[in-house]
C-alpha cells in the first residue's frame, strides 16, 4: 500500500496540468501525481480516457483525489470514476485547482490520510490570498 | 510550557510557498500548539493553507508563540529553519 494518497490533476489545457503537477512535485517528490490535461489530441478540453487512467496510476488503498480547473470538466471526472465501479476512495475536491493541489499533496506528504487531505484541500477555498 | 520568540527571517528566499511547505512538515512532528504572528495576523503554524499564504521576505520579524511539553524544541526548530543561509 501507497503511504501517500495520491492525486490526479485534471484540467482543460495538457500545459497547464503539466505545470501544477511540476510546482506540487517539487515540494512534494514522493507523492503520487497523475496529470490528465487536454482531449486525448491535446486539444483544449478533458478526456474521460485520461481521466480514468491517471486515477489508475496513482491509485492505492490510501485513496485518490481529483482536482478540476473548470465546471464542465466535472462530468467527465465523474463519468471515468463511474467507469472504474465507484471507488469509495476516490474524491473529487471542490477547491481551487493550485491552492487545493498544493495543500493537499503537502498534506498527503505529511501522511494525511484521504478524509483530512481533502478536507485541507476544500478549505483553500476560504482562502484569503492577501493578508 | 510557553515560548514567545521574535524571529528575524535571514534566508534568503524567505518565506513563502516552497518553505511554508517545508516548515509545515517540520511543525506537524510536534506536540505543541503553534502560532505565528507577522503584519497583525496570527496563523497557525501547522496549517499548510495558512503558511502558504505568508510572504516574508528576508530580514522582516516574525513573532512565534507557542504552547506545550516541546515548546522549547519548536521555538529552536523554528529560529534553526528561518535563519539557514
Amino acid at each position: 500500500m501507497s503511504r501517500y494518497v495520491g492525486l490526479v490533476l485534471i484540467s482543460h489545457s495538457y500545459d497547464l496540468a503539466y505545470g501544477l503537477k511540476m510546482i506540487a512535485s517539487q515540494v512534494e517528490p514522493d507523492v503520487p501525481i497523475a496529470i490528465a490535461g487536454g482531449t486525448e489530441d491535446n486539444d483544449i478540453g478533458t478526456s474521460v480516457i485520461k481521466i480514468k487512467e491517471a486515477i489508475e496510476s496513482v491509485y492505492s488503498d490510501k485513496g485518490v483525489i481529483l482536482f478540476f480547473d473548470l465546471g464542465s470538466a466535472l462530468m467527465n471526472a465523474e463519468l471515468a470514476i463511474d467507469m472504474l465501479g465507484n471507488p469509495q476512495n476516490v474524491k473529487i475536491a471542490d477547491a481551487p485547482l493550485v491552492e487545493g493541489v498544493y495543500a493537499a499533496a503537502v498534506e498527503s506528504g505529511c501522511g494525511a490520510d484521504l478524509e483530512e487531505a481533502l478536507k485541507v484541500a476544500e478549505q483553500t477555498r476560504l482562502l484569503e490570498k492577501k493578508i | 510550557m510557553r515560548v514567545e520568540k521574535d524571529i528575524i527571517v535571514l534566508r534568503p528566499d524567505g518565506l513563502h510557498a516552497r518553505p511554508a511547505a517545508e516548515l509545515v512538515k517540520q511543525m506537524k512532528q510536534y506536540e505543541s500548539n503553534i502560532h505565528i504572528i507577522y503584519k497583525d495576523t496570527k496563523i497557525d503554524g501547522k496549517s499548510i493553507i495558512q503558511l502558504m499564504k505568508l510572504s516574508v521576505k528576508q530580514g522582516e520579524m516574525l513573532k512565534v508563540e507557542i504552547e506545550g511539553d516541546d515548546a522549547d524544541e519548536v521555538a529552536a526548530a523554528i529560529e534553526r529553519f528561518l535563519s539557514s543561509e
